[in-house]
């Protein structure tokens, strides 16, 4: 009873939607395969491909579903926007937005199978096409179904059924088709897609994931097309009026007098653009928004350099206005007009810029800064009239912006995962400033675990001012933060650790909060905080990697109950 | 920490194992298709290139499975790969990567003339495309040897905390100095 509320609260949006996909996916698979298997128009036509032609198209009615699908969680501008017009309504339905790139993949799985059993159905097609001629009518071969077969390829002008006019290997046949050679484009550049998209691939080689990504053009431009030459063919309602089918197929010698005239036979329409035009404007409209953004200008404020190659870029742009947590694309047109990388924004909204923390790790990261003027060992960096042009696209909304919705809020953070959190922490101390809006969050747990906190002293001074800012202003129960240094210390550290045992500030971060060592007990925590706070709605925020965001998602089912329930939130990058 | 940040750069080699695997289901797969179709349809060719597909797709399947091992840090190894690793690694001129791409192209040759088998081996000839890459770029395959316990000599960091850390039991209750 008691994980059934948080099963509630953090599962059930979520396979909702899992189930309403996999339902439509289902009903269209079954609907489309029953018209196609039981239809009279089509009677004919099962008689040359057999179940082939069902089996084709029932997955082609799925494909039609998800290519419309797959393109419109990766709109993050849209979903932005969505998001933001969608403040109003339940925080579980927004929660479920986080999830936009696992529906992006599930809805790319489907099209993989899919395209599998459309393929393989296919094959069978143009193999019945291509025998027809092969097998010649004589004496041996004269049963009621190979005459029916050799009658019905026989109606030529546009009345056809058959689409393969000529006696072609089935190979090459492919290629004389519309629905061939562009099919076999779209496979292959879905296949390449599918191979680089790969976790290994895309955590090694972005750069080649991104670039065989935008395949996407070619599969969409000849998906859009691949239906157009109607090779799907049905006979007319007219014909079926003065053609009987069941009555001229056993009398296939009949033909073409009456009562059997000769069946006339049509393309069905093309239906795959109608399915995808909405949502690859959609995705045009994204682009151009993108575009947009690119030609604003932006203007950088400060940039500091901060220990163990940190490089802070305060910048201004009219009309930018960003909410905790959100993160921005950032490009450098001096570097490369194809590379946009996040980073999540460290300034508070409440703060008249916004700015990035970078740190200096790969070959652009290392260029920007060299552009920046920042990579000489003192502290100066250009002045700011010769500082390169940036663009920022952005910004784009995560989970952390519900976290003002939260009486209480869980935050953690592992290793470089803390940057979101910069500008929460900022945020709410911000908006405890103002009396006039009583705030709803009344307190927030901040947990801090890192390997080592080198690399992210910036943070650690963030902190300080903070606290310092919380004691003069009497709210120091406000924000509990804890850190936790998970990685072993030298003996230095610890000889160091041990003399100031007894000291007001903490040595390693010199903050007043002592460094936790070693992994923090969430059963302890979460049972903690649950007591403390009966009958709320605890918001836990997570940011990091994968392990820990399971056993925290697991942690906040667990021990939700009683009245007290933990909304799992995450963020993604 | 390395004071300079390192240059990526890409080892093709990679992709071309993820693009031959996944290309040599397909080929599995299409010779499962091309024998079926070819028992119940009498279709042309079907049976035989659908027999040859199915032994060289599962074949290639066989020797891609164990994934090289990467130039720059650790390697995800696939689900049980090592076994596969330590037998395929037996064989030789594995790890020629023009051996390999030049090997399977031939082997590809005859599957293209069905259409089940079609889609399959142009699969493996993109992924023998990116071999050839791979292999001008100067790459070769080398098994994975399992992980021996990290040794780190050097440096001061001690490794794992063997004592307890220098501080008051968390869970006392007892609060510190403010």
């Amino acid at each position: 009873m008691s994980r059934l509320s948080g099963l509630l609260a953090n599962e059930l949006p979520k396979y909702l939607v899992l189930l309403i996909w996999l339902g439509l996916n289902v009903f269209l698979f079954v609907y489309y395969y029953l018209f196609y298997d039981t239809r009279p128009e089509f009677f004919y036509t099962r008689i040359l491909l057999g179940p082939a032609l069902a089996l084709a198209r029932a997955p082609a009615a799925c494909l039609n579903l998800n290519c419309m699908l797959v393109l419109l969680p990766i709109c993050r501008n849209l979903l932005s926007r969505f998001r933001r017009a969608c403040m109003c309504c339940p925080r579980r339905v927004r929660v479920v937005l986080d999830k936009n790139i696992k529906f992006h993949r599930l809805c790319a799985y489907m099209i993989v199978l899919m395209t599998l059993i459309h393929y393989y159905a296919h094959c069978f097609n143009v193999d019945f096409f291509t025998s027809v001629y092969r097998v010649p009518l004589n004496s041996r071969n004269t049963t009621t179904v190979s005459k029916l077969r050799w009658r019905l390829t026989q109606i030529g002008g546009n009345n056809y059924l058959n689409p393969i006019r000529s006696d072609v290997w089935s190979v090459g046949a492919v290629f004389l088709l519309t629905g061939g050679w562009t099919g076999v484009i779209i496979t292959l550049s879905l296949f390449f897609m599918v191979t680089s998209s790969v976790e290994l691939i895309r955590r090694s080689y972005f750069e080649v994931f991104w670039y065989t990504h935008h395949l996407f053009v070619v599969f969409y431009g000849f998906l859009v097309v691949h239906g157009i030459s109607r090779q799907v063919r049905g006979q007319t309602p007219a014909s079926l009026q003065n053609h009987n089918v069941t009555f001229c197929s056993q009398h296939p010698d009949l033909w073409p007098n009456p009562p059997c005239p000769l069946p006339v036979f049509q393309g069905s329409e093309p239906m795959t653009w109608k399915w995808v035009i909405a949502p690859m404007i959609l995705y045009v409209i994204e682009r151009i928004i993108r575009f947009v953004r690119f030609t604003q200008h932006v203007e950088i404020l400060k940039v500091i350099k901060h220990p163990s190659r940190v490089v802070e870029i305060q910048m201004r742009k009219s009309g930018f206005f960003a909410e905790v947590g959100q993160y921005v694309f950032i490009m450098c047109p001096k570097l490369s007009n194809l590379e946009w990388h996040p980073f999540t924004l460290t300034s508070a909204p409440e703060e008249n810029y916004c700015s990035v923390h970078i740190r200096i790790v790969g070959g652009w990261t290392s260029d920007l800064s060299k552009a920046l003027g920042a990579d000489g060992e003192g502290p100066e960096v250009l002045p700011s009239w010769k500082m390169p042009r940036i663009a920022v696209d952005g910004p784009f909304g995560t989970a952390s912006e519900d976290v003002f919705t939260y009486p209480v809020a869980i935050c953690v953070g592992s290793g470089i995962g803390v940057t979101p959190f910069a500008s929460l922490l900022k945020s709410v101390w911000y908006k405890n400033l103002n009396p006039e809006k009583e705030l709803a969050l009344k307190k927030v747990y901040f947990f801090w675990i890192c390997p080592e906190v080198h690399a992210f002293e910036w943070f650690g001074d963030m902190l300080t001012h903070l606290e310092q800012q919380l004691i003069e202003t009497g709210q120091q129960n406000l924000i509990e933060y804890n850190i936790y240094l998970t990685r072993g210390w030298d003996a230095k550290q610890a000889k160091t650790i041990m003399v100031h045992e007894e000291d007001e500030r903490d040595v390693i971060t010199g903050l007043e909060q002592k460094t936790n060592y070693g992994r923090p007990n969430w059963d302890d925590i979460f049972m903690k905080v649950a007591q403390t706070h009966p009958s709320t709605h605890v918001g836990v925020f997570f940011c990091g990697v994968a392990a820990l965001s399971h056993e925290l998602h697991r942690m906040s089912n667990k021990h939700s109950g009683n009245g007290v329930v933990f909304h799992y939130n995450k963020e993604n990058f | 920490m390395p004071s300079q940040p390192v240059k990526r750069s890409i080892q093709w080699g990679i992709w071309g194992n993820e693009t031959a695997l996944l290309g040599a289901y397909v080929l599995t797969i299409g010779g499962v298709i091309g024998i079926v179709g070819g028992v119940t349809q009498n279709f042309l060719f079907w049976l035989p290139i659908g027999i040859y597909g199915l032994i060289f797709g599962i074949l290639m399947s066989f020797l891609e499975y164990p994934r090289g091992k990467k130039s720059k840090g650790n390697t995800v190894t696939r689900w049980h790969q090592s076994c596969f690793s330590s037998m395929v690694s037996k064989l030789p001129v594995v790890s020629n990567y023009y051996y390999r791409a030049f090997i399977y192209f031939v082997v590809c040759l005859p599957t293209l003339i069905i259409v089940p088998t079609f889609l399959g081996s142009a699969c493996v000839m993109i992924g023998c495309g990116i071999y050839f890459g791979a292999a001008a770029h100067g790459e070769s395959w080398s098994p994975v040897v399992p992980r021996s316990q990290p040794q780190r000599t050097g440096g001061n960091v001690s490794e794992p905390p063997a004592q307890p850390p220098p501080r008051l039991p968390q869970h006392t209750g007892a609060r510190y100095a403010t």
